[in-house]
């Protein structure tokens, strides 16, 4: 279910073409035994929420770095395959032209923040894009307000804490309202309940904006909860693609990509469930199948 | 756990930082040798103050810290290091040397223990974190995970008899995790007494025999983790949230009054006792 | 993570006095005015009037403690410029004139003069330095630079430094933190490499993504606009103008009068030139080690 929207706009989701498109993407880093990313393709429509799963050295980082051409054009690799986001060739334009189809939040937001104040670290992309100073003014209020830093524009970025300072890299994405956002691993190092808020913002984003999400994390629980898709990563190849109850479900394919499924779902596994019923990945969704079992 | 006295005391321990914050409010802590004991918080609950509160590198502004009955206001740093060892939460804040073997011989030479000491003790670490491959390489050039397992063979090659762990499993995968887990359990079983510290609630429910939660810089609640991760509300003020599985058994009906599970083969049990026992499905 | 304040020499001390107020466009043509007149002039007895009407100045504004800090900060420089000057001028004409010995190290009465001349050239831009730039938020201050046409490059490089260089001192304090607890021992040679090691590693690492992240927002896609402002009213640049002629004034005036770059000899009796020098270098070790072992304390 993609939460807070209606039937109308999943309608209209389902006919909308892919904002991202990746094909046989090939990643290698200089002087690497193996490829970091092996032939990976999928496609990410707008208004979708997708969840990147895999091991450590799977190639998530690999894969969020591509989206916007930070690999191969600032890190270099070799690389082949196509990459386009936005309509644009990811892989060829300049990263800082991509800004605006695509905001890519790296993890260690405190190593993102290096201005005088938030205000000004929000509106750094935003000068860069040559906004007009009223709107920009504009946009920097209405998006601090958004993620929930309203009344912080003054402060030095570097005095939030945690979870402040990763919505703080947050808003300075969403300023430059890209149709697609990349994430990687943004809740690391967070307590539980900032992950969680972290996650309904993101789908408040896309369910709002129409932005295409895709982020990066080791959280299954809620990524099972709040996200439409999942693709795993293992060993730079993608190994599975779907909803995450049919992801989470194949707990064989799971265990050999080295990716944990969440509690409830192996719950449902050792209790052996009717063959053919699909398992439950959610907390709501796994009251409701024990509750149905004998 | 053996029967000694406690290895670690912390009695009324308050620490306020020059600017006035009082990060560590009285909080008062027992933890006896083969002991593992969690301390859970949200960030800015003073958990990281109390870690270096344990090790002498902050001393108390007012209360006492005792490792080992050696006073942490009356002993330098590198004297407590013999006793207590603190593994930071960032690796990168500690690696420094050129090969795998140098960062672990680093802490035993400071020790100032015996060349074939070192060496003994050097390959014991190496062993328990699965890193005897790479020895001769550069920590620098070994993946975020097995750097985590690097920084914690560095400590634990000063074999202390007191070990804390600052957010051991933050951006780890469920196998790089489950290493840490496994080395706790060993070294519970050794007579090492652990404080783990960390907001991550399935490494608490595996590991710790108690656990106790911060909020503010004070102790909110303590007890075994079954007891503490019933108290949602509890939980929920202190920023944290029970592993799923705990959640799962405290919302089905027909477990109620049953024990609180951490572990999804405890779930299984109770369910298949609970239908055993005769009780109606709800 | 919380970060703590600043504690670099231009370290911006928020307040609201007349000062605090002022544009940041005056208070710098004021600044550089300052300095251009300090540098026109060897005579003690100008440099340490501006010393003190900058301290004056700082005083109102509610930042003489910022200043008193700034000049312990700088306490090892002026120090060492004393030790070093003494005991071996640049040049003499006809020869330096020797005025007491310590050891086999002898005083120079040149040597000392020009030092303390140097010294209080320091003190003069010091305290009138902290005084406008304590007062001025870093922001505001290089909003100013930019509508001076400034090139953006420039002022974000400043901008990174101010905010990075007490990132990189709380790194330093944890890396310290880290290897005293495996047991490392105060602060010897030996010491060097496990703490800058780490922080270099970190820093670069820390450097890294922070140039990914600046790019992936677009840095350096073409012309710039700009998000903070500075309002300048007529007053501020009236303010602005007036600077240029009392600079002028106060310079041709400390040429003529008393000859730039000829430090006037002060020829001081040879108990106190030892004094000096002794006291500037137990100052410098003081003040060294006293720094290092607070960093290490954290």
């Amino acid at each position: 279910m993609i939460p807070g929207r209606d039937t109308q706009a999943i309608d209209s989701v389902a006919s909308l073409s892919p904002v991202v498109s990746v094909r046989d993407l090939r990643v290698r880093y200089p002087s690497a035994a193996t490829d970091a990313l092996d032939g990976v393709g999928f496609d990410l429509v707008p208004g979708e929420l997708v969840g990147l799963v895999g091991l450590n050295g799977a190639g998530k980082s690999t894969l969020c770095r591509c989206l916007n051409g930070i690999v191969p054009q600032l890190v270099p690799a070799d690389v082949s395959g196509s990459v386009t986001v936005g309509g644009m060739d990811a892989l060829r334009t300049s990263v800082r032209l991509m800004a605006c189809v695509v905001g890519v939040v790296l993890d260690e937001p405190d190593a993102q923040l290096s201005q005088g104040t938030v205000g000004e670290e929000v509106a750094l992309g935003l000068e860069s894009m040559a906004v007009p100073w009223s709107e920009m003014v504009a946009r920097v209020d209405d998006v601090l307000a958004r993620v929930g830093l309203a009344g912080m524009l003054e402060r030095p970025p570097l005095s939030l804490s945690g979870g402040e300072q990763q919505r703080l890299v947050l808003a300075c994405a969403l300023a430059l309202r890209p149709p697609v956002l990349v994430l990687d691993e943004p809740t690391s190092g967070l307590d539980p309940l900032s992950r969680a808020a972290v996650f309904d913002l993101l789908a408040d984003v896309a369910a709002r904006d129409g932005t295409a999400i895709i982020v990066a994390e080791h959280d299954v629980e809620l990524l099972a909860e709040r996200a439409d898709r999942i693709l795993v990563l293992h060993d730079g190849r993608l190994v599975a693609s779907g909803t995450p109850a049919a992801v989470f479900g194949d707990v064989s394919a799971m265990r050999a990509a080295g990716v944990r499924v969440p509690d409830v779902t192996a719950v449902a596994v050792t209790l052996n469930g009717r063959a053919g019923e699909p398992l439950p990945v959610t907390f709501e969704g796994g009251l409701r199948w024990l509750a149905g079992i004998r | 756990m053996s029967g000694e006295g406690p290895v670690l005391v912390l009695r009324r321990a308050t620490y306020r930082y020059p600017g006035g914050v009082v990060a560590v409010d009285g909080v008062s802590l027992d933890v006896a040798a083969g002991d593992v004991i969690g301390i859970a918080g949200a960030n800015g609950a003073g958990k990281s103050t109390l870690a270096r509160l344990c090790n002498g590198l902050l001393r108390p502004v007012t209360g006492s810290i005792v490792v080992d009955g050696l006073d942490t206001r009356r002993h330098e740093v590198h004297e407590l290091a013999r006793t207590v060892g603190l593994v930071f939460q960032h690796p990168r804040a500690q690696l420094f040397a050129r090969t795998v073997a140098e960062e672990l011989a680093f802490g035993p030479r400071n020790l100032g223990c015996s060349k074939v000491e070192v060496q003994g003790r050097v390959a014991r670490a190496a062993a328990r974190l699965g890193l005897q491959d790479v020895m001769a390489v550069s920590p620098f050039e070994l993946p975020a995970p097995r750097r985590r397992h690097v920084a914690i063979a560095s400590v634990l090659t000063m074999e202390p008899r007191v070990l804390v762990l600052d957010e051991p499993t933050t951006g780890q995968d469920q196998d790089a995790a489950a290493v840490v887990a496994d080395i706790v359990r060993d070294l519970r079983a050794e007579g090492v007494a652990v404080a783990c510290i960390s907001h991550d609630m399935r490494l608490l429910a595996a590991i710790a025999d108690r656990v106790v939660v911060m909020a503010a810089g004070r102790v909110v609640a303590a007890g075994t983790p079954r007891s503490v991760f019933a108290d949602a509300a509890m939980l929920e003020a202190a920023g944290l949230l029970a592993p799923q599985v705990t959640r799962l058994g405290l919302a089905l009906p027909r477990l109620r009054g049953r024990p609180v599970v951490l572990a999804v083969e405890e779930l299984a049990e109770e369910l298949a006792a609970a239908r055993g026992s005769g009780g109606e499905m709800q | 993570m919380t970060a703590t304040d600043p504690h670099g020499l231009l370290a911006y001390v928020p307040g609201h006095s007349w000062l605090h107020r002022a544009s940041p466009l005056p208070k710098l043509a004021w600044l550089a005015g300052a300095v251009v007149v300090v540098l026109a002039t060897y005579e003690p007895a100008v440099l340490v009037a501006i010393a003190v009407l900058g301290y004056l100045l700082a005083l109102s504004a509610g930042v003489g403690r910022a200043a008193v800090r700034t000049l312990i900060a700088l306490a090892p420089v002026a120090a060492s410029v004393i030790v070093l000057q003494t005991l071996a001028p640049v040049a003499c004409r006809p020869a330096c004139t020797p005025v007491a010995s310590i050891g086999p190290l002898t005083l120079y009465a040149e040597g000392l003069s020009h030092a303390l001349a140097l010294v209080a050239r320091l003190l003069a831009m010091e305290t009138v330095g902290v005084a406008m730039l304590a007062t001025t938020h870093p922001s505001d201050l290089f909003a100013v630079l930019r509508r001076l046409r400034l090139p953006y490059e420039l002022s974000l490089m400043a901008m990174l430094s101010l905010q990075l260089i007490p990132q990189l001192l709380e790194e330093l304090r944890t890396v310290l933190q880290a290897q005293r607890s495996r047991g490392l021992r105060a602060t010897g040679i030996g010491a060097l490499v496990p703490t800058l090691v780490p922080v270099v590693a970190g820093s670069f690492d820390r450097l890294t993504t922070l140039v990914l992240s600046l790019e992936a927002r677009g840095l350096g896609a073409g012309p710039r606009t700009s998000y903070r402002r500075v309002d300048l009213r007529r007053v501020d640049l009236v303010a602005t103008a007036v600077a240029l002629p009392v600079t002028i004034a106060g310079t041709v005036v400390a040429l003529t009068r008393w000859g730039a770059g000829q430090a006037s000899t002060v020829v001081l009796p040879p108990e106190v030139a030892v004094a000096i020098v002794v006291g500037a270098a137990v100052v410098f070790v003081v003040v060294m080690t006293s720094g290092l072992r607070a960093l290490a304390r954290g």
